[in-house]
C-alpha cells in the first residue's frame, strides 16, 4: 500500500474504533480483591450504622469509629506494599498485576473507611473554615484530604493509563510498523535512504532534503529547480520524506501518550509520599495519645 | 612455490547450514593464503573457544602443506563453518572456504582410530567389543558392513550413552520432546500410548535389534508413545547430532529413516482424512510406499497455477507439516506487496491440493508457496487414479467436493463470504474483510501460528513501562525479549522465542541449542555463540552476546541508585551474563579432552528466551503491572485460520 493511500486510510482508521478481537484475560485477583474490599467495607459499614443508631454523638474519638481509623491506616500501609513489590522486593510471590489490583481496591476502600472513621464530618458539614483546620487532631483533616487526593490521582492515573494506552495501540496498529521503538528504527532507515538518494546530487537537492528533514510538517519549503536526470530520485526522496514525516507524527503521538502516563504517575508517587507522611503522623500520634495513652499532651 | 599436497575427496560433515559453499580450487587456495597478511582478525572473530590457541600462520601452513599440527587438526575438526571469519578479513579472504579445503584434506574424524579406552569404559559388565558390534549389526540399518563400516559404529558408540535399564524403568515418555534415538541391544521394551479416554493402550513390544525415537530425531516432534523396559535392558542412546553425523557419512541410513518416517506420516494422515475413509490399511500402506515426500524450505514454491511449475492434473499434494500460502494471479500492482499475486488463503498440515486446485477453497487453480519449512507428500497420478478406480466412493467424494465448491464460488460472485458457510447470505463489509485478512496474513505469514508459546502484549493495557524487559534482564543478566514486534489489531507479538513446533534453529553440531522434554528450547552449556542458530531463526529471536558487550561494574552512585530502580531482593540485577564466565562444555561429537583451561573459555554465547526454564514463573509475565504481557498458544488464543476469518466478519 502506498503512503498516499495509507494517509487517507490512516485518517479513516484513526477515526474508526480499533477492532479489539483478542484480549488478554483480566487477572482473577481483580475480582478477588474487589470482593474482599467490598466485603470488608460492608462489614465496617454495618458496624458504622449500628454505631450511629445507638450512639448519641458518634465520632472519631469513640469506638467503633476509632477502630475504623486504625483499620484505614492498616489498609493504607497494605496499599503501600505495592511499592515494595514493584521496586524493592521483586521476589515476593504473585504477579505484579495482582498486587496492583490489591493496591487499587484496598486503596479505594481505605478512603471510604477513613470517611466512616471521621463520620463524614469534613465533607458533609461545614467544618473546615480555613486552612488551619488541616492541622486539627494531629493533622487528621490533612491526612484525610491527602488520602483523598492520593486515591483521586490513582484513579485518574488508571483511567489515563487506559486511555493513552489505547491511543498508542491504535497508532501502532495503523502506522504500519508498531510501537515507538520500531518507529524510531524505521525513521532511521528512511533517513539513511534519503541520504543515499541525496548523495552525489546537486546542492539544491541536498539543501531541500536537509531542510525537509529539519522542517518537519512545514510544507512551505520551495521545491528546487533540478535537472531532469535528478527528478526520479527527487520524487523518491519526496515520497520518502513524506513517509518519514508520517512516522515522525506517529512517534510524537506515542511519545506524548507515554509522557502523560509517566507524568501522572510521578504526580501520584509524589502525592503518595506526602500523604504517607501525613497519614502516618496522624495515625501514630492518635495511637500514642488517644489509644494507648502513652503520650499525654 | 610450495606444491600443495593432493587433496582427498573426503566428505565434509556438519555444513548443512551452508548449502551454498563452493570449494576453492588449488590455485585459489594458494592465492588466498598468499594474500593473507596474518592480522589474526579471523581468529579473533572465530567463536570456537580454542581459536585463541591457533595462530594464523600455522593455519596457513597447514592449508598448503603437510605440516598440520595436532592443534590445527583439532581446530579444523571443531570449526563449525559459521563464516564469522569472513567479514572481518581486511583482504577479503574466504577463510571459511580455506577451512573447507583443510577439512576435505583432513577428512572426517570418524575415519580415524577410535578411543578404545573410552569405548571399553562404556561396555556393560560381561560385554566385549565383538558382542557389541554383533548386536549393533542386528539393527536393520547397520546390518551391512559394506555400507556402515565398523569404525563408524564404534565412533557412534563412543559418542553415545549406554544405558542399563531395570525392569519397569521408563525410557521415554509420551508427549515429551526428545531427539535422541534408542537402539535396543538387549532385553524387551514395551510401548504404550494413552487413549483419548485416558486409558493406557499397548502399542508394541520391542525386542533386541529394534529401535525407537526415529520420529523425534528426524522431526523434533513429541514422543508419541511411552517406552518402558519390560525386562532388564541394554539400550544405546544416540544423540541426534551423532545420528546426523552418521547419516551424513552414510546416506543409506538417512534414506532408511526418511522412507520409514515418510511412509508412517502419510499412512497416519491419510487414515485421518475424511476423503480417504474406508480405504483398507494395505492400500493405504501401498499409497504411502509409492508417494514421494519432499522437504521444502521457507518461501519455496510447491507449484504454480499456470506455467511449467504447475502440477499434473489428478495428482495430489498433501501437507504433512508446515504452513503454506495459497495465491492467485491478479492485476499487476494490486496483489500482495504490489505484486501480481493475491494471497487468498493459508493452509497447514493435513490440508491438501488435488491437481493444483484449492479443494479447501474455491476449487480453482492456485500457486502455493511455503511460509515455514514444510514436508509435502505428492501422490503420483497413476497411484491416485488406481485408488479412485478401486474405491468409487472416494472418487465420488472428490467429485462432490469439487462440485460443491464450484457451486458456492459461482453463487458468491456478487459478494465476499466464506463459501463453506452456505447459510450466510449477507455481504460482508469489504474493508473489514481486508482488515481481517491483513491480520490473518500477519499472523500466518509472520509465522506466529508456528509457535507454541508466543509472548503477546495487549497494547490496550500496556503502559510501556519496560518492566518486562528489565525483569528479564534482572533474572538472566541480559534481556532475552524485546517489546518491539508485529502489531495485529491491539496485540503486539513481542520479539521473544516462540518455541516453534519445528524449530529451524535447532541445527547445532555441538548441541548448543536443545529442547527440554517439556518443550522449552534453550541454550546449553555447549554453546559457543557461532551465530548459526541466530541466522536461521526467521524471527530474529536469538541474539549473540560477546564478552566485550558486558557493562563494566557500576560505580558507587550507580549501585546506590540501582538499589531503588533495580531492587535488592532475590532478583537483583546481575552484573554479567553468568554463562559467559563458564567454560564451554564439549558437544556430543567432541570426545577429546581439553589440553588446558584456556581452550574451553567461550568468547560469545547465544541468548534466547527459554520460558524461564528452571524457574516457576516467567519474569516478563510476572512483572507486568497491568497484565498486558502473557504467553499464549497461538491456535488457542488467535484461533484457527478459519476461526479468525469468521470471527472478524461477525
Amino acid at each position: 500500500m502506498s503512503i498516499f493511500t495509507k494517509t487517507t486510510g490512516q485518517a479513516v482508521a484513526q477515526n474508526r474504533p480499533m477492532p479489539r478481537v483478542w484480549k488478554t484475560p483480566t487477572s482473577r485477583a481483580c475480582w478477588l480483591w474487589l470482593s474482599f474490599s467490598l466485603l470488608l467495607y460492608l462489614v465496617i459499614f454495618a458496624l458504622y450504622l449500628a454505631a450511629i443508631k445507638t450512639q448519641a454523638f458518634p465520632g472519631p474519638f469513640n469506638q467503633p469509629l476509632l477502630s475504623f481509623g486504625i483499620v484505614a491506616f492498616v489498609l493504607v500501609l497494605a496499599t503501600g506494599t505495592y511499592s515494595l513489590r514493584r521496586r524493592f522486593a521483586r521476589g515476593l510471590p504473585g504477579k505484579a498485576q495482582d498486587w496492583l489490583w490489591m493496591h487499587t481496591w484496598i486503596g479505594i476502600v481505605a478512603l471510604l473507611i477513613a470517611l466512616l472513621h471521621e463520620n463524614f464530618t469534613h465533607i458533609l458539614n461545614n467544618y473546615c473554615q480555613n486552612l488551619s483546620c488541616f492541622g486539627n487532631a494531629y493533622w487528621g483533616t490533612g491526612a484525610l484530604l491527602a488520602l483523598a487526593a492520593l486515591v483521586f490521582t490513582g484513579i485518574i492515573g488508571r483511567l489515563l493509563d487506559r486511555w493513552q494506552a489505547h491511543t498508542i495501540a491504535r497508532d501502532a496498529n495503523t502506522n504500519g510498523v508498531g510501537i515507538a521503538r520500531a518507529i524510531e528504527e524505521r525513521i532511521l532507515e528512511l533517513e539513511y535512504e534519503i541520504e543515499r538518494l541525496a548523495a552525489g546530487k546537486t546542492e539544491p537537492f541536498k539543501a531541500y532534503c536537509l531542510q525537509a528533514l529539519d522542517a518537519g510538517a512545514d510544507t512551505s519549503i520551495r521545491v528546487p529547480l533540478l535537472d531532469a536526470r535528478e527528478m526520479p530520485d527527487f520524487q523518491r526522496a519526496s515520497q520518502t520524506l513524506q513517509t518519514r514525516q508520517q512516522f515522525v507524527l506517529s512517534l510524537q503521538r506515542q511519545q506524548r501518550a507515554r509522557f502523560i502516563i509517566r507524568t501522572w504517575r510521578s504526580i501520584h508517587i509524589s502525592v503518595s509520599c506526602l500523604a504517607l507522611v501525613i497519614i502516618t503522623f496522624h495515625a501514630v500520634m492518635e495511637l500514642l495519645t488517644n489509644v494507648f495513652h502513652i503520650l499525654h499532651i | 612455490m610450495q606444491k600443495m599436497p593432493s587433496r582427498k575427496q573426503a566428505p565434509v560433515v556438519g555444513i548443512e547450514h551452508r548449502p551454498d559453499l563452493r570449494p576453492l580450487t588449488e590455485d585459489e587456495v594458494r592465492f588466498e593464503v598468499d594474500m593473507c597478511i596474518g592480522c589474526d582478525r579471523c581468529m579473533n572473530a572465530c567463536p570456537v573457544p580454542m581459536s585463541s590457541l591457533v595462530h594464523i600462520a600455522d593455519l596457513n601452513r597447514a592449508t598448503i602443506s603437510d605440516e598440520i599440527s595436532p592443534l590445527v587438526a583439532r581446530f579444523t575438526d571443531e570449526c563449525v563453518m559459521c563464516g564469522s571469519c569472513v567479514p572481518v578479513c581486511p583482504v577479503d579472504n574466504h577463510r571459511d572456504l580455506l577451512m573447507l579445503s583443510l577439512k576435505q584434506r583432513l577428512g572426517v574424524s570418524w575415519d580415524g582410530s577410535v578411543d578404545m579406552n573410552r569405548l571399553l569404559d562404556y561396555l556393560p559388565p560381561g560385554w566385549n567389543l565383538s558382542l557389541l558390534v554383533s548386536r549393533l549389526r542386528e539393527q536393520p540399518m547397520f546390518s551391512d558392513p559394506q555400507i556402515v563400516p565398523e569404525n563408524y559404529l564404534l565412533h557412534m558408540v563412543t559418542t553415545s550413552k549406554m544405558l542399563s535399564l531395570l525392569p519397569g524403568s521408563v525410557l521415554v515418555r509420551e508427549g515429551e520432546y526428545g531427539r535422541s534415538m534408542y537402539f535396543l541391544l538387549e532385553g524387551h521394551c514395551e510401548l504404550t500410548s494413552v487413549g483419548s479416554d485416558g486409558t493406557v493402550l499397548p502399542v508394541a513390544v520391542l525386542r533386541r535389534g529394534e529401535y525407537l525415537g526415529e520420529q523425534g530425531m528426524l522431526t523434533g516432534q513429541q514422543r508419541n508413545a511411552t517406552a518402558r523396559a519390560r525386562t532388564a535392558c541394554v539400550v544405546l542412546e544416540v544423540p541426534e547430532q551423532v545420528m546426523q553425523r552418521l547419516m551424513e557419512l552414510v546416506p543409506a541410513v538417512r534414506r532408511f529413516f526418511g522412507q520409514l518416517n515418510n511412509a508412517r506420516s502419510i499412512e497416519s494422515l491419510l487414515g485421518r482424512m475424511a476423503l480417504f475413509q474406508g480405504i483398507a490399511a494395505a492400500d493405504l500402506y501401498r499409497i504411502a510406499e509409492e508417494t514421494q515426500v519432499r522437504q521444502y524450505d521457507r518461501d519455496e514454491r510447491l507449484f504454480s497455477e499456470d506455467g511449467p511449475g504447475g502440477p499434473l492434473r489428478e495428482s495430489m499434494h498433501i501437507i504433512l507439516e508446515g504452513f503454506v500460502k495459497v495465491a492467485r494471479r491478479t492485476t499487476a500492482g494490486t496483489g500482495h506487496h504490489k505484486s501480481d499475486e493475491r494471497i487468498i488463503a493459508y493452509r497447514q498440515g493435513g490440508d491438501y491440493f488435488a491437481g493444483g486446485l484449492d479443494l479447501l477453497g474455491d476449487g480453482r487453480a492456485v500457486t502455493v508457496t511455503t511460509i515455514t519449512r514444510a514436508r509435502v507428500a505428492e501422490i503420483p497420478r497413476r497411484t491416485l487414479l488406481a485408488l479412485l478406480e478401486r474405491y468409487p466412493e472416494v472418487n465420488q467424494r472428490f467429485t462432490m467436493r469439487l462440485q460443491q465448491y464450484r457451486d458456492a464460488a459461482s453463487a458468491a460472485s456478487t459478494g465476499i463470504f466464506d463459501p463453506l458457510v452456505l447459510s450466510r447470505t449477507e455481504v460482508a463489509d469489504p474493508s473489514q474483510e481486508a482488515e481481517a485478512r491483513a491480520g490473518l496474513r500477519s499472523l500466518v505469514g509472520g509465522g506466529v501460528v508456528e509457535g507454541t508459546e508466543v509472548l503477546v502484549i495487549d497494547l490496550d493495557k500496556c503502559i510501556h513501562c519496560n518492566e518486562c524487559e528489565e525483569a528479564c534482564a534482572r533474572r538472566h543478566g541480559h534481556s532475552r525479549m524485546n517489546r518491539k514486534g508485529m502489531v495485529v489489531g491491539n496485540i503486539s507479538i513481542a520479539t521473544a522465542c516462540r518455541q516453534c513446533q519445528d524449530p529451524v534453529c535447532m541445527l547445532c553440531s555441538r548441541a548448543g541449542i536443545a529442547r527440554l522434554p517439556s518443550g522449552e528450547v534453550y541454550i546449553t552449556e555447549s554453546c559457543i555463540g557461532c551465530g548459526i542458530c541466530a541466522e536461521r531463526c526467521p524471527y530474529d529471536n536469538i541474539s549473540i552476546m560477546t564478552l566485550e558487550d558486558e557493562v563494566n561494574a557500576p560505580d558507587t552512585w550507580q549501585r546506590f541508585s540501582n538499589f531503588f530502580t533495580k531492587g535488592s531482593g532475590k532478583e537483583r540485577g546481575h552484573r554479567s551474563l553468568p554463562i559467559l564466565h563458564s567454560s564451554a562444555a564439549p558437544g556430543p561429537l567432541n570426545t577429546r579432552p581439553s589440553s588446558n583451561g584456556y581452550d574451553e573459555l567461550r568468547k560469545k554465547v547465544a541468548i534466547k528466551c527459554d520460558l524461564c526454564a528452571g524457574y516457576d514463573n516467567q519474569a516478563c509475565v510476572q512483572s507486568c503491572p497491568t497484565g498486558a504481557a502473557i504467553r499464549v498458544q497461538p491456535t488457542t488464543f488467535f484461533g484457527s485460520t478459519e476461526d479468525i476469518l469468521r470471527r472478524r466478519e461477525q
